[in-house]
């Protein structure tokens, strides 16, 4: 008899290693006047991004900016 | 804390047997355990529904989505014995972020031995991103007298750099008496079965897992 473990690389695709590695989610809250939301918010749909993904973004160039 | 997820892909291996089992096992010694049941099917539910008044049994409590996980460092507890569902999918993934022992639970049979290779995937890669996790397989309904369990016991089949534990269970009725009664087997008669049970929890002290 010659039972063998499966090799990894043979495992269905679809089994979400990435998740196992994923960062836990926290959320960040912070007032600012509707006015500065509103003209965020349409930077944010003329580039087709969400308002999260444009500040991550600022917030990455910003602090790239300073550890330069 | 020390989280211990009973996990495989393959249903029917026996993991809510083994996490009923094992939770109650570490409860009796004095510890301060909780049950989560993750499976969508229920089985720690319901058995702790089927107990009897009073029976001095872990808490269970249920756990149906993955994000809630991190929720879990909240519990009053020494152990988190978790229960896993059938499938990898984001659930066992989100157990294997979280836990510090996983226990492959197999049965003498290549496909619980080939369903395994998912959970297996789950931790390989905990482990190649830096993480920490201990891992082993649990052999569950061995026979003495088949090839077939001598050979999964024998572990020459495992080529994935993950431990196998001496330790073993018996294809024994009480583990399923057990359970249907809503009942550890330290409440039974069956001897061996309560000494195969020690055994294992005996092995992870020893390996400091526990």
């Amino acid at each position: 008899m010659a039972l063998k473990s499966k090799p990894l690389d043979a495992v269905r695709p679809d089994v979400p290693v990435h998740e196992v590695s994923r960062e836990e989610m926290v959320r960040v809250n912070f007032l600012v006047p509707a006015s500065v939301r509103k003209t965020w918010k349409g930077a944010a749909l003329r580039e087709d991004k969400t308002l999260t993904e444009l500040i991550l973004e600022a917030m990455q160039t910003r602090l790239s900016q300073l550890n330069q | 804390m020390k989280i211990i997820a009973l996990m495989n892909e393959k249903g029917g291996s026996g993991k809510s047997t083994l996490a009923t089992n094992l939770a109650t096992a570490l409860h009796r010694r004095g510890k301060r355990v909780v049950l989560v049941d993750a499976d969508p099917q229920g089985t720690a539910r319901d058995w702790r529904a089927a107990s009897p008044e009073g029976a001095d049994l872990p808490h269970v409590v249920a756990l149906d989505r993955p994000q809630m996980l991190a929720s879990i460092s909240t519990l009053a507890a020494d152990f988190v014995v978790i229960d896993t569902p059938a499938k990898a999918e984001a659930m066992a993934a989100g157990v294997v972020r979280v836990a510090h022992l996983a226990l492959v639970v197999i049965q003498p049979s290549g496909a619980d031995v080939w369903a395994s290779a998912a959970t297996v995937k789950l931790i390989r890669q905990k482990l190649d991103v830096g993480g920490q996790i201990d891992a082993a397989f649990l052999v569950n309904r061995v026979s003495g007298v088949t090839k077939l369990s001598k050979l999964i016991k024998g572990g020459e089949w495992n080529e994935y750099g993950i431990d196998q534990l001496n330790s073993t269970l018996g294809n024994r009725v009480a583990f399923a008496q057990a359970l249907t009664d809503g009942l550890s087997i330290y409440d039974l008669q069956d001897a061996s079965a309560k000494a195969e049970v020690d055994a294992v929890i005996t092995e992870l002290e020893a390996a400091r897992w526990l």
